[in-house]
């Protein structure tokens, strides 16, 4: 059985729609336009235990509603959501003690007092016996190097020390599958590179199934191997990220270096002709054609230096999603 | 039951650090009581004659334990509930946790209402040393331990009440304006004004309808020896009867508000 199994999944907001203008909100007030926002439209997949999955699409795609349909936070509107065995809505005890959700932008910790009393709240709620609390404890703290501040304040605590023990509050009770909603969003970038590790680490040293949504594409980068693109509700694609570069990116860059300047029409016979500002020139040509190319430029042309570059993975995606947004739109 | 007091020890440590509100909150709840003894004090010095069989005594009386009472018993939930968790998404943070929101809701509001009380407590005694002529009270231990029962139920019927308030967030975008309205129905037909018993009667038949009364009311009225063991019985009755039709309806309106509730901080 898988850990997190969807079969068509949907979520649908009810949305007021109001009329422009004065006379509009007179109507609204005797009667109400209500339409059906489509969060998350028929969506499925299967996610195995241990797995750390990316899911990335842009504002309003439906990652959050997904998430917060596979921890329970939300009822969906049709199909079937199952984690653990367990349906989420129904948010049986048994399931919450092995879940947790993250959301960068929410905190659980109480601002007055210092995070170690969270902590100890949440071992009480969670009943996790006193020799576990303490294991975990001393595991995760040493994972985030965060164990002087557990006794200060978490008003006077900085960002990051204030994420780190988030994250030790939510990860107490040992959870098997982990949501993490934006969890880097608002940190530095040493900061990032911090938790991307302790993420890591997680998933290696505990074997927990995460799921991870971010618009940051390095997070997904260092952490995804499999990764689900969502637009406008649907899934795009899933499947390993190195894929995504072959399906949607059937091309190379050559970045070439100039001795001496050649005219940009000799150039267009090898490819497409992506920057020409001498000495550098960027063409973009085919997979499959790119050893012969660059063989040819090195052959014909006074090259300096050649360098063989894959597509940006941040630009593959912006245009699978102007793509979906243009077809859409039609 | 070791689980439930460490939970409500952390809850406590919190009040504790939060000191001054509770302190400013009990010194400008004196105010009106004050200014309510003082007018009483003028209107029965005007008159011979008991209103309705009370006296200065039992005004003084009345209002000095009303405000001790009502630090105990008046919940300040309903916003929290609201406003924090409902509108602003906080919600989150209770309802994927294994313990029933009702309960931690109850163990963040309790420490509160010992905290503020053990200060009315502070300030009766203060008062009770200087001007115990002019105050009386039940002369009878077993009805002084039955009006703290009944205290004790009229907290859990006003925290009921205010957290059922805040639940109606769930389908209301503005709710300000009903709990300031209802606000003032509790302080109405709650006696904190006038005792009850001087109301028109059928106002005042109307007003036992309501939960309003069950809550610091009666519970000073035993205090100061106006109630007899069969009015507290049938007292105490009403109260469970109001603790129930709560319990039923915050499961009821719990159950379908979720299902609207979408976590994003509405």
């Amino acid at each position: 059985m898988n850990t997190i199994s969807v079969e068509h999944l949907t979520k649908y907001y009810q949305v007021h729609q109001k009329e422009p203008g004065l006379l509009g909100s007179f109507k609204s007030l005797v009667s109400r336009k209500y339409y059906d926002a489509k969060a998350v439209d028929d969506i499925s997949f299967e996610i195995e235990e241990g797995e750390l999955v990316g899911f990335i699409g842009p504002n309003g795609a439906g990652k959050t509603t997904t998430l917060k349909c596979l921890s329970g936070l939300l009822y969906p509107t049709g199909g079937t959501v199952s984690v653990l065995g367990y349906k989420p809505f129904e948010r049986k005890t048994k399931f919450l003690k092995q879940i947790a959700l993250v959301m960068g932008q929410k905190n659980q910790l109480w601002w007055d007092l210092p995070a170690m009393e969270s902590f100890t709240l949440n071992k009480e709620i969670y009943e996790i016996p006193d020799l576990q609390f303490k294991k975990t404890l001393d595991e995760l703290t040493e994972l985030l190097d965060i164990k002087d501040v557990l006794n200060v304040q978490v008003r006077k605590l900085s960002l990051g020390q204030r994420m780190k023990c988030e994250l030790i509050a939510a990860l107490i009770h040992s959870p098997r599958v982990l949501f993490l909603d934006e969890p880097t969003i608002g940190l530095d970038v040493v900061m990032q590179k911090k938790l991307r590790d302790f993420i890591k680490e997680y998933n290696k040293r505990f074997k927990a199934t995460i799921i991870l949504t971010s618009h940051y594409m390095e997070d997904v980068r260092q952490l995804c191997e499999r990764v689900i693109i969502i637009d406008h509700g649907k899934i795009l694609y899933d499947g390993k990220l190195d894929d995504i570069v072959r399906k949607y990116a059937p091309y190379k860059f050559l970045s070439v270096v100039l001795d001496k300047e050649v005219k940009k029409e000799k150039l267009e016979k090898l490819g497409k002709i992506k920057e020409y500002d001498f000495p550098k020139v960027v063409i973009e040509v085919k997979r499959d054609d790119t050893k012969k190319v660059a063989a040819k430029l090195l052959e014909d042309f006074p090259v300096d230096d050649i360098n063989i570059e894959e597509p940006d993975i941040e630009d593959i995606i912006r245009d699978v999603f102007s793509k979906e947004s243009n077809a859409q739109k039609k | 039951m070791k689980r439930i007091f460490k939970i409500f020890s952390i809850h406590f440590q919190d009040v504790i650090t939060d000191r001054s509100r509770s302190f400013v909150w009990v010194l400008s709840s004196i105010a009106i009581p004050l200014i309510m003894i003082l007018f009483w004090k003028d209107v029965t010095a005007n008159s011979s004659e008991s209103l309705s069989g009370w006296i200065f005594r039992d005004f003084a009386s009345y209002y000095l334990l009303l405000t001790v009472t009502a630090s105990f018993v008046i919940a300040h939930v309903e916003e929290v509930v609201a406003k924090t968790d409902i509108k602003q998404g906080e919600l989150v943070n209770y309802i994927l946790k294994p313990f029933s929101y009702y309960w931690m809701k109850f163990y963040q509001e309790t420490p509160y209402r010992l905290f503020q009380g053990s200060l009315g407590v502070i300030v009766f005694f203060l008062v009770y040393t200087f001007f115990s002529d002019f105050l009386s009270f039940t002369n009878s231990f077993f009805i002084m331990v039955l009006s703290l029962i009944l205290i004790v139920l009229g907290y859990m019927i006003c925290f009921s009440f205010k957290t059922v308030l805040g639940l109606i967030a769930f389908w209301l975008i503005d709710i300000g304006g009903i709990f300031q309205f209802l606000e003032v129905v509790l302080v109405v037909f709650g006696g904190f004004i006038i005792s009850i018993t001087l109301f028109n009667p059928m106002l005042e038949k109307i007003v036992y309808f309501t939960p309003f009364p069950y809550m610091v009311y009666f519970p000073v009225l035993a205090l100061i020896g106006k109630l007899s063991l069969s009015d507290i019985s049938k007292i105490m009755l009403l109260q469970l009867i109001w603790l129930i039709i709560f319990f039923f309806t915050y499961k009821i309106l719990w159950k379908t508000g979720l299902k609207k509730f979408t976590a994003v901080g509405q």
